[in-house]
C-alpha cells in the first residue's frame, strides 16, 4: 500500500547538507557543513548557497536551528546549530532508497 | 723704534679683538645650530613616534576582513542569515589568514562574499528584467 503523504524530492545538496549534519552527531554549524562535505566530496559550496538551502530544508521542517555560542574569532557572532528532524531524516532515507534502488544495490544498508 | 713696536702691538690687539670676535661669532652660530639640531631631532623623533602609532592603529584595522565586503553582506542577506553567515565568512578568513597570510585572505573572503550574493544579484537583475518587460509588452 502506498503511502499516502507527499512526498518531497531532496536536491543534491539538500542530501549532502542533512547527511553533514547527520555525520557531525546531527549539530553542526555552517562552517562545520561547509567542511564536512569539502573533505568528503570535494565541493566547495558558497556560504550563501549553504544558508539559503538550510533555510529552504527549515521551512520543510527537515531541519531545525538553535542560536550557539558566540567566539571572538567569529567577531562576536553568535552560531547557527541544526539538527534534521525526523521528517527530515525519514525524507533522507526515502530518497537514499529510491536511489539504491535504482542501482539495483540493498537499500537495507541505509 | 719704540713708537714703531706700539704701533705693531696696536695692530697685533686689533687682528686679535677680530680673531676673538669671529671665534665668538662661530662659536655663537654653532650653538644656534645645536640648538636646530636638538630642536629637529625632537621633532623627527616626535613625528616617527606619531607615523609608528598610525601604523600599529592601521594594522589593527587592516587585520579585520574587508569593510565593503561585509557591506554587500548587510545590504544583500536576509537579517535573519546575516549573522550566522558574516560570522561563517570571518572564521573562514581568520583560518585563512593563518595558513596563508593576510592578503590571501582578504582575497578569499571577497571572493566568498560575491559567490554567495552572486545568486541574490542574478534574483534582482532577474525580476528587474521581467518587471521591465511587463511594463514594456
Amino acid at each position: 500500500m502506498k503511502s499516502k503523504e507527499k512526498h518531497v524530492a531532496l536536491g543534491d545538496l539538500e542530501k549532502y547538507i542533512l547527511m553533514a549534519i547527520i555525520n557531525n552527531h546531527n549539530n553542526s554549524y555552517g562552517v562545520e557543513i561547509k567542511r564536512e562535505i569539502m573533505e568528503k566530496i570535494n565541493k566547495d559550496i558558497s556560504v550563501g548557497a549553504l544558508y539559503t538551502t538550510l533555510e529552504r530544508l527549515e521551512t520543510k521542517s527537515f531541519v531545525e536551528s538553535r542560536a550557539g555560542e558566540a567566539t571572538e574569532e567569529r567577531g562576536g557572532r553568535a552560531k547557527k546549530y541544526y539538527r534534521v528532524t525526523a521528517k527530515g531524516q525519514n525524507t533522507l532515507n526515502q530518497s537514499l532508497n529510491e536511489i539504491a534502488l535504482m542501482y539495483n544495490l540493498n537499500p537495507i544498508a541505509f | 723704534m719704540n713708537k714703531k713696536i706700539d704701533n705693531v702691538n696696536d695692530c697685533l690687539l686689533t687682528s686679535m679683538l677680530v680673531v676673538k670676535s669671529k671665534i665668538d661669532e662661530l662659536e655663537r652660530l654653532r650653538n644656534v645650530r645645536e640648538t636646530s639640531i636638538k630642536a629637529n631631532l625632537v621633532s623627527i623623533r616626535f613625528k616617527l613616534k606619531a607615523i609608528r602609532h598610525r601604523s600599529i592603529e592601521h594594522s589593527a584595522a587592516s587585520e579585520t576582513p574587508p569593510q565593503f565586503a561585509k557591506y554587500l553582506i548587510y545590504l544583500l542577506i536576509p537579517r535573519n542569515n546575516r549573522e550566522a553567515i558574516l560570522g561563517d565568512l570571518e572564521e573562514d578568513f581568520h583560518e585563512v589568514k593563518r595558513e596563508f597570510g593576510l592578503r590571501k585572505a582578504k582575497f578569499h573572503y571577497r571572493v566568498q562574499v560575491l559567490r554567495s550574493i552572486w545568486p541574490m544579484i542574478k534574483g534582482i537583475v532577474g525580476n528587474i528584467l521581467i518587471i521591465t518587460k511587463k511594463l514594456i509588452m
